[in-house]
C-alpha cells in the first residue's frame, strides 16, 4: 500500500486530485490523519444531504423543547404537535416563533376588530394619565394655550369613563 | 325521559324558519365566536379545577346578566347520550363533542338561536344562528351574548393579536361566520368543483353540514371564513356575504339552465321523489334527507304548490334519528325508526292512511 505523501508515514487513504501552483494536476496520496490536518475531508466525513437536514431538523427540535412558556410549561415542540397553545402568554413566550405562522395562516399579525369594553377604558385611562402629566408641566411652563386645550380633551376622556 | 331535559322535539329552531333573505336557497346563517377568560390556562394546559373555574364563572355570569330566565344552562355530564345527539343534529354543538374528560357545559336559548359553549375547545363559544342568508343578524346574536358575559368576565386579549385563542387559526376576531346552502343546481350541471375552487382562493372553506371533518349531504354545504385576523368583524361579514350571494346568484342561473333543458327529467326525480316520502313504509335517515331535500328544491322552483318549506325544514331535522325518537318519546332501534319515520314523513305531508 502506498504511503501517505505528506508524513511519509502512514497509509495513505485518500486519493486526491489538485492543481498545483503551476496549472497542473497532481494526484496526491493522503492518511486520513494529513486529510484531517490539512481540511481535505475524505470521502467518509462527506454528510449525505439527508445527514445534514436531519441534524438541521434536530437541532430545531431541540431549539422548540428549550423555548417554554414561562406561565404554563408548554413548549414550542408540544404546540407544534398539537396546533394548540397552552395559554394567553404562549402568545407572548412563542412570538419570535409564532408570528410567521400567524401571518402565513391570517395574511396579517395585526388586529383591527372588535377590541371589550375592558380595554378600551384601560387604554382611555393610561391616556387620561398620560394627559395629566402634561397639563401639569403646561401649566408649570405657564403655556396656558396648551393646557386649556388638554383640558377639553381630558375632561371628554373622563366624561366617558364615568 | 323527565320534565328537566332541554327542548321539547316538537319543534325546530326559530333559525330553521324559512323568513330570512334567501332561504329558499340558504337554509341558515351562523356566527361563532370564541373567547377564553383571562388568566385561566387553556384547555390543553386546564386542570380539572380550572374547568370547573370557568363552568362556574360562566354560570354565575349567565344568571347574572339574566340569561338564565331565557335559557338553559346544563353541564354535559347530565345530559344523556342521546339528548347529547339531539342536539348536535340541531346544529346547537358540533358533531364531535363527545367522549371528552373535559367538565364542559351549554347555554341554549329557548328559541334555539343563541348558544355558548363552555370549554369545548376555547373556554367560550357564543353561537347565534339565523334563517337565510343573514350573517350580520347571527352575528348580532352571538355578540349580544359576548357583550353581556365580557361585563362580568375579563378575556384573554392583546391589542395587537386581538382575542387570544387555544388555536392561532382562530386568533384576531375568534370569528366563524358560515352559512348552509342548498346547491343541488351546481352539482347536477357539474359547477361545483369550480365553485370550490374558487371558494378556496378566496379564503373561504366549504365543509359538510355537520362541520368539520363531516361529509356533505344532499347537495348541502357549509362555507365560512377561514381568516380570522386583520380584518374587522364587519369586513369578515361582508366578504362572506358578498360570495354566498354570488354562490346563490350562480345556483339560480343553474337550476333556470336545468329547468330548460332537462325541464322533464328534473320534474320526474322531484315528483317521484315526493311519492315515495308521502308512500314509504319504512325510510332510513339517508333516504329521507335526500328525498327532503329533493322535494325541498321542487317547493323552490314552484313545481311542488302544496306543502311549505317550513314543513320541509321541520322535517330534515325531525328526521334524524336521535330527533325522531325524542320527538315519540321513546327509545328506538334502527328498523323502529325507519318505520316511524315513515309514518312522522306521511303524517307532515298530509298522506296518512
Amino acid at each position: 500500500m502506498k504511503k501517505c505523501d505528506l508524513c511519509r508515514k502512514r497509509p495513505a487513504t485518500h486519493k486526491i486530485n489538485r492543481i498545483d501552483e503551476n496549472g497542473q494536476m497532481v494526484e496526491l496520496n493522503l492518511c486520513e490523519e494529513c486529510a484531517k490536518t490539512k481540511g481535505i475531508i475524505g470521502p467518509k466525513e462527506l454528510k449525505t444531504l439527508l445527514q445534514i437536514l436531519a441534524e438541521l431538523k434536530k437541532k430545531i427540535i431541540e431549539e422548540d423543547t428549550q423555548l417554554v412558556c414561562p406561565k404554563c410549561q408548554m413548549t414550542f415542540a408540544n404546540f407544534k404537535a398539537l396546533g394548540k397553545l397552552g395559554c394567553e402568554e404562549c402568545y407572548t413566550a412563542f412570538q419570535e416563533k409564532l408570528l410567521p405562522i400567524i401571518q402565513e395562516l391570517h395574511h396579517s399579525t395585526h388586529h383591527t376588530g372588535k377590541v371589550p369594553k375592558e380595554e378600551t377604558k384601560r387604554k382611555d385611562l393610561s391616556l387620561i394619565k398620560k394627559l395629566r402629566q402634561e397639563l401639569k408641566k403646561a401649566i408649570e411652563k405657564e403655556d396656558y394655550e396648551k393646557a386649556a386645550a388638554i383640558r377639553d380633551t381630558l375632561k371628554k376622556y373622563e366624561t366617558e369613563n364615568e | 325521559m323527565s320534565e328537566d331535559i332541554i327542548l321539547k322535539g316538537d319543534t325546530i329552531g326559530k333559525w330553521l324558519f324559512p323568513e330570512g333573505p334567501n332561504s329558499d336557497i340558504v337554509l341558515s346563517s351562523r356566527v361563532r365566536l370564541a373567547r377564553n377568560i383571562k388568566g385561566i390556562p387553556f384547555l390543553t394546559r386546564a386542570e380539572r379545577k380550572d374547568q370547573e373555574k370557568v363552568l362556574a364563572m360562566t354560570k354565575e355570569a349567565l344568571a347574572e346578566k339574566g340569561l338564565l330566565k331565557e335559557g338553559y344552562f346544563r353541564r354535559e355530564k347530565e345530559l344523556p347520550p342521546l339528548k347529547l345527539r339531539f342536539l348536535k343534529e340541531r346544529h346547537l354543538i358540533p358533531f364531535d363533542f363527545t367522549n371528552s374528560h373535559l367538565e364542559r357545559g351549554i347555554y341554549i336559548k329557548r328559541d334555539e338561536t343563541e348558544s355558548i359553549l363552555v370549554n369545548e375547545e376555547d373556554h367560550l363559544r357564543f353561537q347565534g344562528l339565523s334563517s337565510g342568508m343573514d350573517l350580520f343578524s347571527a352575528y348580532e346574536k352571538a355578540e349580544r351574548l359576548d357583550n353581556l358575559l365580557s361585563e362580568v368576565l375579563s378575556y384573554a386579549f392583546s391589542p395587537k393579536l386581538g382575542f387570544l385563542t387555544i388555536c392561532p387559526t382562530n386568533v384576531g376576531t375568534g370569528m366563524r361566520a358560515s352559512f348552509l346552502i342548498h346547491l343541488p343546481g351546481l352539482v347536477i350541471t357539474q359547477e361545483m368543483e369550480k365553485v370550490l375552487r374558487s371558494l378556496l382562493e378566496m379564503g373561504l372553506t366549504v365543509r359538510g353540514i355537520y362541520g368539520e371533518g363531516t361529509e356533505t349531504k344532499g347537495n348541502l354545504f357549509q362555507i365560512s371564513n377561514q381568516i380570522t385576523l386583520g380584518l374587522s368583524e364587519e369586513e369578515i361579514l361582508e366578504k362572506v356575504t358578498k360570495i354566498g350571494k354570488q354562490i346563490l346568484d350562480y345556483e339560480i342561473k343553474a337550476r333556470e339552465f336545468l329547468l330548460k333543458k332537462t325541464r322533464l327529467a328534473i320534474e320526474d326525480k322531484i315528483f317521484r321523489s315526493y311519492a315515495i316520502l308521502k308512500n314509504a313504509r319504512l325510510l332510513t335517515s339517508d333516504e329521507a334527507t335526500n328525498l327532503l331535500l329533493l322535494v325541498r328544491l321542487g317547493v323552490t322552483l314552484n313545481l311542488i304548490k302544496d306543502v311549505d318549506l317550513k314543513k320541509i325544514n321541520t322535517l330534515l331535522i325531525l328526521t334524524r334519528p336521535a330527533n325522531l325518537q325524542i320527538y315519540y318519546n321513546q327509545e328506538m332501534n334502527e328498523k323502529e325508526r325507519d318505520e316511524k319515520r315513515a309514518a312522522l314523513v306521511r303524517l307532515y305531508l298530509g298522506n296518512e292512511q
